[in-house]
């Protein structure tokens, strides 16, 4: 920077993302090399975002990070069966209810359709699918939700609606390319992984289901 | 067997010591002793909540959450068909990088306890005894003789490949 240079004010406040750029008189294990800012916008940049500083003498300082939507995302009911969290896409869900004992229908002592309205629809439990043991098994005491692919209706039994979310669909890998049902993992908000189901798949997979058991 | 025909042998076996002798991670299997090369372990975490996934192996427990990715585990007692066993205060998830044909992947290793980090020689490296047809063996680099123990070197890519261990579901 050649001395008695014109920079505006944001030119001088990005000059603390150059790198080795410094202002500790010391050097201490975790900073003072002029590294982190530098770090911190590659990072960024490598998003393709942008970040943007505020600040004023005596005032404070306001660092604004700008990043676009890349990543997948996708809006989803967050349905919970047992201890275990399952997110399914909104664009496949019809309508979630609780039915009445009159409109569960059962074969040989397990629920198997439910009547909503004039349609019969066939009950897959997501329990039984997923071999999950704690869930509820009566579904006039959990709750039923609807899907549909592509003109196929199916009711699907979980034990509770939690809410609606927007999750970042995150890739289970390799390992689980074929798996039916499951299009990816979701980094739910305590941590934990939310498998995220694919109604086609789920709907197909009821289709296996009765073909083992027959 | 004629002269040229142990000679090669010999070589053949000290090549093998020489390419496989350097740094594992020891880690223990029911009674059992294992090593694998330092340079493909990532890191080695506690035990943690794992989220099943349907339509796997029995030995894929499935996955869990590393920082925002989600990996694999695979149980190694049900992989070798060893009992399975609750998790102890010892037992651990080792990530490991793969090279598979789809890639260089990270999959946690579930195992009862972690040893330690052994430099193992050329001299303590045996190649692995036949025991017959009937054991597989084509995941076994080798075996070392350690401190009076043994450990056997095991080759994850193979672990991994044969039978299409990471699933292939029809």
């Amino acid at each position: 920077m050649p001395e008695g240079a014109n920079l505006s004010q944001s030119d001088i406040h990005q000059l603390i993302f150059k790198p080795g750029f410094s202002t500790a008189d010391k050097v201490t294990e975790i900073s003072g090399r002029g590294v982190g800012m530098d770090v911190v916008r590659r990072n960024i940049e490598a998003l393709r975002g942008r970040i943007e500083i505020q600040t004023e003498v005596g005032q404070g300082t306001t660092f604004s990070i700008k990043l676009p939507l890349t990543l997948a995302i996708v809006e989803g009911l967050l349905l919970r069966v047992g201890e275990q969290r399952f997110v399914m896409p909104t664009f496949s869900i019809r309508e979630s209810l609780r039915p009445a004992p009159d409109r569960v229908h059962s074969v040989q002592g397990v629920p198997r359709m439910i009547q909503v309205r004039d349609s019969l629809l066939p009950l897959i439990s997501l329990a039984q699918v997923f071999g999950i043991r704690d869930a509820i098994a009566n579904p006039c005491e959990a709750t039923v939700v609807v899907i549909e692919d592509d003109g196929r209706f199916v009711a699907l039994l979980v034990d509770q609606l939690i809410g609606k979310q927007e999750v970042v669909v995150k890739s289970l890998g390799p390992a689980f390319q074929n798996v039916r049902g499951v299009a990816g993992g979701a980094i739910l908000g305590d941590g934990k992984i939310g498998l995220i189901l694919d109604a086609g798949g789920v709907i197909s997979l009821r289709d296996r289901a009765t073909a083992h058991a027959a | 067997m004629s002269k040229t025909a142990v000679k090669d042998e010999t070589q053949r076996s000290s090549d093998l010591q020489q390419s496989l002798a350097g740094k594992y991670l020891t880690f223990a299997l029911a009674s059992e002793e294992y090593g694998l090369p330092v340079l493909r372990v990532r890191e080695i975490i506690k035990m943690m909540d794992i989220t099943a996934v349907p339509q796997v192996p029995h030995y894929v427990r499935g996955v869990i959450n590393l920082r925002g990715k989600v990996i694999a585990v695979v149980d190694l007692r049900l992989k070798f068909n060893l009992e399975a066993m609750p998790a102890g205060d010892r037992t651990a998830i080792i990530v490991v990088e793969l090279d598979l044909p789809a890639g260089r992947t990270l999959v946690g290793v579930l195992v009862d306890a972690v040893s330690e980090v052994l430099n193992i020689v050329p001299d303590e490296i045996e190649p692995t005894p036949t025991f017959g047809a009937q054991v597989d063996t084509t995941f076994m680099l080798g075996v070392a003789k350690v401190k009076g123990t043994v450990k056997i070197l095991l080759d994850l890519n193979q672990v991994f490949e044969a039978e299409g261990a990471l699933p292939r579901v029809a």
